[in-house]
């Protein structure tokens, strides 16, 4: 069997699109990691629904409230009909203390997360010293 | 030896006070946990010098660089004799492979550290929009 298939023998859950995976202020239940489709988070703001980003095949999602125990941030929408391993939290500790080299991998997309804030920021930062308009 | 003992013995330097790591700008792509001792983390702002923060025994510094390759965003000047253990990209991933704990809370630092950029984010982003609406 191939690890996928037994990966998502295990974790896998069919979520058809449309479907509300978390919504800002709930608990956290567990990190996403996608095999198929595409999942949108957004934030509401204001009425508007803001996104952040489209993630498809690969990606993962989800893992920050479960790793500083904190509500959720974000909201997380399923856009197409997807295949989403859902990792529990006990399990994602075991998980980054396993071999996997998930551990790495998040802590590398959690610094490249921080990286964009910076720049977002310091953008702020400059347009409030030198308004163009 | 010690587990403690053991990493310092493997990655740790001494570094006396007034010592800077590093300034910012530079280019490098150590990181270093502090193991003993204390730092100061200070970023121009302006003209001035602001202090960020002080991070002392078990609290790490300089991932940034390691993790994505970014220049310093900032400056660290060692405020008490200390030692820390200099991390390098090649050393890094066998490090976190070796000493589980370590890779653990730097997990969860990182994460803690981006959900509070990305509220003050949220914060500025909310104000930056009042500011350009007239009157």
């Amino acid at each position: 069997m191939k690890e996928g298939t037994r990966l998502f023998r295990k974790f896998g859950q069919r979520f058809p699109a449309g479907t509300l995976l978390f919504e800002e202020g709930q608990p956290c239940v567990g990190m996403f990691i996608i095999q198929r489709g595409r999942v949108c988070l957004f934030k509401k703001m204001g009425g508007k629904k803001i996104t952040i980003d489209v993630l498809g095949e690969g990606d993962f999602f989800g893992e920050m409230a479960c790793l500083i125990g904190r509500p959720r941030s974000i909201n997380a929408v399923v856009e197409e009909d997807s295949e989403i391993l859902v990792v529990q939290p006990e399990i994602l500790e075991s998980l980054f203390r396993g071999n996997s080299g998930m551990g790495l991998k998040v802590l590398g997309n959690l610094a490249s997360r921080l990286k964009k804030a910076y720049e977002i920021i310091e953008g702020l930062i400059q347009d409030r010293e030198h308004p163009s308009s | 030896m010690k587990n403690e003992e053991q990493l310092f013995w493997k990655f740790g330097k001494s570094f006396s006070k007034g010592t800077v790591l590093f300034r910012e700008g530079d280019l490098g792509r150590d990181m270093f946990i502090v193991q003993q001792g204390k730092v100061q983390v200070k970023k121009r702002v302006g003209s001035t010098e602001e202090l960020l923060a002080e991070l002392s025994t078990g609290e790490f510094f300089g991932e940034m660089a390691l993790l994505i390759g970014l220049d310093r965003s900032a400056t660290v000047e060692v405020i008490e004799d200390s030692k820390l253990l200099v991390i390098s990209p090649e050393t890094f991933a066998s490090l976190l492979k070796s000493d589980i704990e370590i890779a653990l809370k730097m997990l969860k630092k990182m994460a803690a550290r981006l959900r509070a950029v990305d509220e003050h984010l949220e914060t500025a982003l909310l104000e930056a929009k009042k500011e350009k609406r007239p009157g």
